[in-house]
């Protein structure tokens, strides 16, 4: 972390700015804990931030009244301006005397709030110092709301009796709007789960801090402020401490989506079928890397686990004939659970020769905002574009359009034969500027529609840190764009780079509309997979909307989960509807889905019972229908597919018999991905993870790491260790 | 819920004022501002409330800002938003003249660069997130993070002996 960026960090954390990231919140925490300077910074910032509040509350109180905003009578549904004509002389009238008594009153009212905190704060202020020898961490908590103007709601608004009396509306209209009133905090601002005037993700640390939950999700969060210990005990340590629902969570500016995992369901009728379709990211799996190499643990949401188990590479075999993808499956008994049986669900994509790849059509997009300008974000951009331009041929095209304030064309599409000028545009790329990620977008699909390949690649490439300002338009609308582009034959990658201000969410729903792919790139040997070993997977697409749907068998299987793929799940009537879109698999991708099943007659944990029907009186297990052979059947995996260029799928299934193997006779492939999804499971705290443990993950992992062409098994070995040793758990 | 009416005349009776304040600093002039804010209710009018209503201030800050732009640029005064400070003369002395640190503090806030105190004002008197100044000011979250951190970084530099002692302000 370099000084400046520190500052400005310390800067957001005293203004307590929930855009703050947890792990960012972490440093900043960490940082005052050993330096003295940073906290006298911190408390500065504060008195600061106090005196400016007041101050400009005053000043803007003491602007001269004006004739009050008027507002048509009729606003609803009217796209088009009717014109002065509809203002209602009377109801002007009203708010003209409202807002005059507002101007009057009001004014007077601040200012005397203005001159209340101000003297409160310091008085505050005063105390603490006496009493805080740390710098005042400890009364965070009491004065951050203030600091931030955010709470004396009492001493800054008018009285709701006064509100009443001029008609203003009460708090709980204030409460409907964004950031509530300007002094205003807590649960009634309508921020969902978190207090805006209240740091989020502070973990309780020290001796009387316990692991896992937060004490309770009643209390405010402020009360871990109140734990917190600026100065360690001789003989404390300070462990990160995972919180599965730590408020973090639940912020609306964080980053990463809020995940709830799949839960066992019982077999019986409808729920005897599972459905969800194909998911090849492999964000997460990078995204708990960085957190484990920074020494931190990571946000359970952060944890997808079909993205840490899919960013291995297996041995499944690949198809022949015209299939795309082949499918292997595998039923042994389940490590964490041995009265469980576990099923690998294995799906392998035609692997493509680089040289017989069809012409491919690239427009790279990519982010130069300013936020870009950090080593870790536009540099490496910089080395994986280069990376992937090198492995293109004379079939290929590539475009560049960049966007920051304005969206821009900085490369024609220029065939891959001339990489100097191609490589020779990256090098120029420059960080600078506020982004129009929305206008990049459209422009690049634009470039790849004039340049479109027919029964070629042709693919929009997104760079970017995802911290963009999507100007007037919602996520919704890019989605909408997104989606749009699909139909067009233009699909989308999208590569999230550098840790500050990774907007996770909104890339998986980029990536998951646009029949792309997303990937995380925090170091070069990242983007030596994503775009040099996988180049195939990556630009070729085999086949999409693939939808799995396994169907269980009662007399066999009592209740199965589905680990993970909780994003990719879907209606069991959307498996045969040709309209509903899944996940894509490009050529040599291996999707891996794991269920744990409960053998029939054995007992779930968490009770998975078919919920209280009233009129079927009978949910045990009847016999399989089908008699002779499927009855000795487990399950029947079946899939539906589309060519790239197809709209109908095609479909077809493979039935399963459980050959009652232990785990240690599985294949090498069953026990590595038994390891991942057992260590996904510890890092979410889930409460699936049965006997779960680290020690559990790296015997598994370490008798399966034969096949380990590039050295991701053994990589992942070193981060079981690394997690181990930050959790301090077994 | 209000109607939409109800909705749109409680939101002007909430913003109006601070938009205003914000116009007319922007565009240096006490008198003017009021038909670009009436303009922005007016184009509120015209949303749709479901997706305005989850971020309707700084909704209505951008609106009023993008006129605000065209009128300068219209007037050829865009150098009054840009970073470059007004004046590159901030000395100590004229400090000292104000008795109360608070002017001192504002009065010191006016010769940040605008950008800088164009953050500042819509932090700590819109309470805005970094985020939605982002939305306001058309930049990124991390820009924003450091126009903050510029501005309080000068502030607290310039006050540095009143801010230390606790009793002092």
């Amino acid at each position: 972390m370099t000084t400046d960026e520190h500052d400005s960090r310390l800067t957001a954390y005293a203004l307590n700015d929930p855009g703050l990231s947890a792990d960012d919140r972490l440093a900043v925490e960490e940082t005052l804990r050993n330096d003295p300077a940073a906290r006298q910074e911190l408390q500065e910032t504060l008195k600061l931030a106090q005196l400016l509040a007041a101050g400009l509350a005053a000043e803007q109180a003491a602007l001269p009244a004006e004739a009050p905003v008027t507002v048509p009578l009729s606003v609803a549904n009217k796209p088009r301006r009717r014109g002065w004509k509809m203002y209602a002389t009377a109801a002007g009238v009203m708010i003209a005397v409202l807002g005059g008594l507002y101007a009057t009153f009001g004014h007077q009212k601040v200012r005397e709030a203005a001159r209340r905190t101000q003297a409160e704060h310091v008085a505050a202020l005063d105390m603490q110092a006496e009493r805080d020898l740390a710098g005042g961490l400890k009364h965070l908590s009491s004065i951050q709301d203030e600091a931030t103007g955010r709470r004396p709601m009492s001493a800054l608004e008018p009285s709701p009796t006064w509100r009443q009396a001029a008609g203003m509306p009460g708090p709980e209209d204030f409460a409907r709007m964004p950031g509530g009133m300007p002094g205003e905090s807590g649960p009634a601002s309508g921020v969902p789960g978190g207090v805006p005037g209240i740091p989020m993700g502070l973990a309780p640390a020290g001796p009387e801090a316990k692991p896992g939950r937060p004490a309770s999700p009643a209390q405010p969060p402020v009360n871990d402020l109140a734990q917190f210990q600026p100065i360690p005990q001789p003989g404390t340590t300070f462990e990160p401490i995972h919180q599965p629902d730590a408020p973090t969570d639940r912020i609306p500016n964080d980053r990463y989506p809020a995940l709830v995992e799949n839960k066992f369901v019982a077999v019986a009728g409808q729920d005897a079928l599972s459905t969800f379709g194909v998911d090849v990211d492999t964000a997460s799996y990078s995204i708990v890397r960085k957190y484990l190499t920074m020494g931190q643990m990571p946000p359970a949401s952060a944890v997808r686990l079909e993205e840490l188990v899919n960013y291995f590479p297996y041995q499944d075999r690949a198809p022949t004939g015209d299939d795309p993808f082949a499918v292997t499956v595998e039923l042994g008994e389940c490590p964490w659970q041995p009265k469980h049986r576990l099923a690998r669900i294995g799906l392998k994509a035609k692997p493509i020769a680089t040289d017989k790849r069809p012409p491919s059509n690239l427009v790279f997009l990519v982010d130069v905002s300013g936020s870009m300008n950090e080593p870790n974000k536009l540099p490496l951009v910089k080395a994986s574009l280069r990376m992937l331009v090198n492995q293109l041929g004379e079939n290929d095209r590539v475009a560049m359009v960049v966007y920051a304030g304005a969206a821009g064309m900085v490369l024609d599409s220029t065939s891959a034969m001339h990489k100097d000028r191609i490589l020779a545009a990256i090098d120029k790329l420059e960080a600078g500027g506020s982004t129009n990620g929305e206008g990049g977008l459209r422009q690049a699909y634009g470039v790849a529609a004039a340049n479109f390949i027919k029964s070629g690649t042709n693919r929009v490439i997104l760079c970017t840190d995802g911290d963009w300002n999507v100007g007037t338009t919602g996520t919704a609308d890019l989605v909408k764009l997104i989606e749009e582009k699909r139909q067009t034959g233009v699909f989308l990658s999208v590569f999230g780079f550098g840790m500050g201000n990774l907007r996770d969410e909104m890339m998986v729903q980029l990536a998951g509309k646009g029949n792309g792919n997303y990937g995380y790139i925090d170091t070069l040997k990242e983007a030596n997979k994503a775009l040099v070993e996988q180049l195939g997977g990556t630009l070729v697409t085999v086949a999409k909307d693939v939808k799995i749907q396994v169907e269980f068998n009662p007399a066999k299987v009592g209740a199965y989960r589905l680990l993970g793929y909780e994003k990719r799940a879907l209606a069991a009537k959307d498996f045969h509807d040709d309209t509903k879109d899944a996940g894509e698999m490009g050529a040599g991708h291996v999707v891996t889905a794991l269920y744990e099943l409960v053998p029939a007659g054995g007992v779930a944990p968490g009770g998975a019972k078919p919920d209280g029907l009233r009129y079927q009186s009978d949910p045990a297990p009847k016999p399989a229908a089908a008699g002779g052979e499927a009855a000795k059947e487990s399950f029947v995996v079946k899939m539906r597919h589309k060519k790239p260029d197809r709209d109908t799928s095609t479909y077809r299934e493979l039935p399963v018999t459980d050959p009652g193997r232990g785990y240690a006779e599985a294949s090498e492939d069953f026990r590595f991905a038994a390891a991942v999804a057992s260590f996904a499971m510890l890092l979410r705290e889930s409460q699936y993870k049965g006997e779960s443990s680290f020690a559990l993950v790296q015997e598994l992992a370490e008798s399966a790491k034969k096949h380990d062409p590039s050295g991701y098994r053994a990589e992942f070995l070193e981060l079981v260790k690394r997690a181990k040793a930050v959790s301090g758990r077994p | 819920m209000p109607s939409d009416r109800e909705w749109i005349v409680a939101a002007a009776r909430r913003y109006e004022r601070p938009l205003l304040a914000y116009v007319r600093r922007m565009l240096g002039d006490p008198h003017r501002g009021q038909d670009v804010v009436q303009d922005a209710f007016l184009q509120l009018c015209k949303q749709s409330r479901a997706e305005v209503e989850p971020r309707l201030a700084p909704w209505l800050f951008a609106v009023c800002r993008r006129r605000v732009v065209d009128i300068l640029r219209k007037e050829n005064r865009m150098a009054s938003l840009s970073a470059d400070p007004p004046s590159a003369a901030n000395g100590p002395p004229e400090i000292l003249e104000h008795k109360d640190t608070t002017q001192a503090v504002l009065a010191r806030l006016a010769r940040l660069p605008a950008n800088q105190q164009e953050a500042v004002r819509l932090k700590f008197l819109q309470q805005f997130s970094y985020r939605e100044i982002a939305e306001v000011m058309g930049l990124s979250e991390s820009h924003v993070g450091v126009l903050l951190h510029l501005a309080m970084k000068s502030l607290r530099q310039s006050f540095a002996d009143s801010l230390k002692t606790a009793g002092g302000i």
